[in-house]
This record gives structure tokens, sequence and C-alpha cells, in this order.
């Protein structure tokens, strides 16, 4: 099926637009690498989601790359439980909820409780303010979900294997359902600073429909916990571990 | 060179830092726009990106209309709220401000004297949490998430949504708590989680959401006041106009009181109010203060025995 035909297969909200609301999580290994990559230490092999199959970085973008992956243990922005982003928090191997209204698409992440919030209601973002999970204004056209996000910081990643952006990244997002299970959610990516062109990638969502509800990873507070830092009171804390 | 903070030291820090949020306990009231979620943790730093001016309502806004509803006549919620809390952050109970700690209004409803039903036992836990070498033990000094109820006091705005079949919180600082009202029942008892496990359902013009499956390791606030895993939260968000909500959360804790206990605390709706990101762990820069706070103290009593 096209992409934005309309379709009287698709779950409709009262208002008549496609229903995302629900759990939602990627079946691939884009999270790790988003490129076509071999296994590593850590690192189980995967098919990319670039189209084309390679990212356009510029010379010394392509570079820093090579750093990044070198360094991934350490550089990795995740390995400090910090926000991982727009898009990486899409393609984690973790369950997210989309939650849909007339003027909102919310999305709740377990990783940190992050949550994305999209308003579809035409409010303009606030100016010269940058976010970790930056600033998502989206609208309609015909059936897909199309959003821009917009004001990124320089200091999220693509992956597990450092491919990275500027501050000046900006997305654009489509969001169209294939059938009542499955969504194709496709970025575009423009970030002249780092690439070369534009470049895309491209992936389904399926809907998780063998859990209630989507629970809790609190990265940095397991992280504490694990090495000592913030210790277990066991006046009130949950007996079992 | 030593990089640690002194006792003295962290003393002005703490009085610096309480100095800083005298204005962000009484904005609310005043109508002054947002406040900051920082204090004795420390994360002044975490509100310093700027933006959100101006969203408390002026004095002479015109008052607000009915309650509003969705389409299936329930009322509508939905919108950017902030908690005029009285500084619940800081302390439930009525106290007069001290050295390091603001003034508070005091939230606690029943019992009739306004004072937390503590074991003896939480009571002085909750005494020795509002210490120095205690700072670093409240969970929000390290970006935590705030639990249940704290997420809805502390001073920092929230968005409420009202999909279809969901009441859903966002706040500020990267946490948000789901409300299914489809008749569910609670996660299974030994899954446990810092917001914990939330069902709700409409009792007239009501919003009444339980809660369990707690994990006990939130702060209620800077202070200390005492939370067990054993909690069990029973919160209602009654609309009373377009604008007003008045929250109440019962808490039935009997690892920690020898009571049930209620708390009320208004929130109002800022209409032109947009949620923004806060990036506490990652700013902050102040947790290694506390850290050194509590080990000096603890070398020092290691010393003396």
């Amino acid at each position: 099926m096209q992409a934005g035909a309309p379709s009287r297969t698709l779950p409709r909200t009262a208002d008549g637009k496609p229903n995302l609301q629900g759990i939602w999580q990627v079946r691939n290994r884009a999270s790790y690498d988003i490129e076509d990559h071999a296994a590593k230490h850590g690192m189980p092999a995967g098919k990319g989601v670039v189209e084309g199959g390679q990212i356009p970085y510029r010379p010394e973008a392509a570079k820093k790359k090579e750093e990044n992956f070198t360094n991934r243990a350490k550089a990795d922005p995740l390995a400090q439980c910090f926000m991982p982003g727009v898009p990486r928090i899409m393609y984690m191997e973790f369950p997210f909820h989309i939650f849909q209204t007339r003027e909102h698409i919310a999305m709740t992440f377990e990783w940190s409780s992050v949550y994305r919030l999209v308003y579809t209601n035409g409010k303009p973002g606030p100016v010269g303010i940058d976010f970790w999970m930056g600033d998502s204004r989206g609208r309609w056209e015909g059936d897909t979900l199309v959003v821009e996000v917009k004001d990124h910081n320089d200091k999220t990643w693509f992956d597990m294997a450092g491919n990275f952006h500027s501050e000046d990244m900006t997305l654009v997002e489509r969001y169209a359902m294939l059938d009542a299970d499955t969504i194709q959610y496709e970025v575009t990516i423009t970030d002249p600073k780092t690439f070369t062109r534009p470049w895309k990638i491209s992936m389904p969502l399926h809907r998780v429909k063998d859990i209630p509800r989507i629970l809790e990873y609190q990265c940095q507070a397991e992280a504490e916990e694990a090495n000592g830092l913030f210790e277990r009171d066991p006046k009130t804390w949950y007996p079992k571990p | 060179m030593r990089n640690s903070m002194s006792k003295h030291n962290a003393m002005i820090f703490h009085f610096i830092l309480a100095l800083l949020l005298m204005p962000l306990v009484v904005a609310p009231l005043s109508a002054q726009g947002r406040g900051g979620q920082g204090g004795r943790g420390g994360q002044g730093g975490a509100e310093g990106r700027g933006g959100g001016g101006g969203r408390g309502q002026a004095a002479n806004a015109p008052k607000p209309g009915p309650i509003r509803r969705t389409p299936d006549g329930k009322p509508d919620l939905s919108g950017f709220y902030q908690a005029n809390a009285g500084g619940a952050n800081y302390g439930l109970e009525q106290k007069a401000g001290e050295f390091l700690t603001p003034t508070t209004r005091g939230v606690v409803v029943d019992p009739t004297d306004r004072m937390l039903p503590y074991q003896d036992w939480s009571r002085k836990e909750r005494l020795d949490r509002d210490t120095p070498q205690r700072g670093y033990d409240d969970p929000t000094a390290h970006c935590f998430v705030a639990g249940v109820p704290r997420s809805m006091y502390t001073p920092s705005p929230y968005q409420i949504l009202q999909p279809p079949g969901y009441v859903v919180l966002l706040f500020e600082r990267m946490s948000w708590r789901q409300i299914p009202l489809d008749g569910r029942q609670h996660l299974p008892d030994n899954v446990r989680l810092w917001q914990g496990d939330s069902i709700g359902h409409w009792e007239g013009d009501t919003l009444v959401v339980d809660t369990k499956n707690l994990n006990g390791k939130p702060w209620m606030n800077e202070v200390g006041d005492v939370l067990s895993h054993a909690a069990h939260i029973v919160e209602r968000f009654t609309p009373t106009d377009a604008d007003n909500i008045i929250y109440r959360a019962t808490v039935t804790d009997p690892i920690a009181y020898t009571r049930p206990w209620t708390i009320e605390i208004p929130l109002t709706r800022q209409a032109d109010g947009e949620i923004l990101e806060v990036a506490c762990h990652e700013d902050n820069g102040d947790l290694h203060h506390l850290k050194d706070v509590r080990d000096e103290y603890r070398a020092a009593q290691k010393k003396e025995k």
C-alpha cells in the first residue's frame, strides 16, 4: 500500500485520523548500528536501516565517527545515562507507548522515563532553546503523521556505533500506518555540517500486544545502585531486589 | 588540594540555595510564573536554560469558565498545570521557615491536627533525613524520579493529557505517569516501579486514581517525609472550573504511619503554558557537594568510634 493513500482498514480516531495509540516496538538491530554491521563484542550483527546503505558523512565527520566507534564504551551518551535524543529513542530495544489526542501525540518510553510531546495543533515552538529530545511539531498529510524535529543539541548519537550529528540537525519524521499493527517509520536527516546531503532511515514499528503496559528502566538510578552510589534503604525499599 | 567542601562551606552552600529558592516557593502564590525543582539537592542549574517566563496568571485575569468536558461528558482535565503547593516539596506539615528551610503552608488535611501520623521510627527517620549529611540521600538530588505523590507538588509544572481510555501526566523533569481508565487490575505485586502502577476511574466529576506497586525509593520531599513500598495511594482530581482542580491524595502506608492521611493541593491550569524539557541528570553538577558532606560526616563518625 502506498503511504498516505486512504485506507478503510486502519483504526481511526473520532476525528478520522489513523489511530496510532498503543504500544509499539521495532524488531531490528538499529540501536546497535543504523548501518549494516558485522558482530562485535556486545553488538550482534545486523542489517542497517539507512536508505542506500551508507551515511553520507563529510570526510572530517567520517573520521570523528570512527573515533566515536573506537571509544564507544565510554563516549556513548547512553553510557552516562543521558537522554538518547531523536531518532535514537524510537528504535531502542524497549517498547514505547503512543497516546493520541486532537492536539498532541505523546510518546512515553521506558528508558529513563523520557517522553516526547508532539504538538499537532499548529502551535509554534520556542525559539533559541535546544533540547536533548528536540522540539517536535507535527501535522497530518492525508493519513501520514509528519513531524518536524528541530532544536537538537550536539550531544546525542544515532546508535551505539558512534554515528552522530551536529546541533544543526533537523529531522522530518513520517509515520504511515500500513495496517492496524504496523507503522512504517521514516526519518529524513538534514545536517549540512556533518553530512554531504540529506539521507533517510526507514523501518517498521510493530504493535506489541502481549504486555498490559510499558514499565520503567531508570538508567542512572540502576547504575548508581549497582556501583554503590545510591544505597538501599531497608526500611522503605521493596524487600526483594 | 582538597576539592571537597568543609561542613561550614556546605552550610553556606545550602543557605545560598535556600535563599535562591525562596522566591520559587512563593511564586505560585504570587503568580510570578514557574518555579525550579532544585533546593537542597542543588538542581538550580537544571532550571538554568531559561524560557517559560510569564507562565503565571495575572491578578486581573478573567474568571475561569465552567468545567470543560470531553465528548463523552467527562471532565476534560487536559492542560498545563502548576500546583499551588505551599512548599510541600519542603515539608507536608506546616512549619515556619528556618535557617535552611523555607516556610511551608502545610497541606495535610487529615488528621485534623494537620500533622502526619508517623510511627516512632519513621518520625525519627524523617528528622534524621533533614540533616546536611542526609541531603545526598534524597533521590531527586540524583535527578531520580520524584514518585507519587511528590511528582504532583514539586515546584515544576506538568502536562495532563486525556487521550481515549487514559489520563497521562508528563513532568518537566522527564518522567511520566499513565493512568488507564479501562477497569484493569494492578500489575503483579512483585513488579515495583518508581512511579508505581496507577489505575483510574471516574466518580461523578472526580478522577480517582489508585496507585500501588511502588518501590519505596522516593522521598516525599527535601526534608525527607517518609513513604514506604507498602504505600497504597488514592488520588482524587476534582475540577472546580475550567482552570482549577482540587487534588487530594490519601496515603495508607502501614509500615511508616499509624493511620491513613490525606493531603490537599490546588492545581491551576495556565492556558498558554508549554512544557519544556528539564535535563536534570545531564546538567547535575552539584551532587558531588552533597556526597562530600555525607562522606565527611561518615569519616568523622568513624573516627569517634
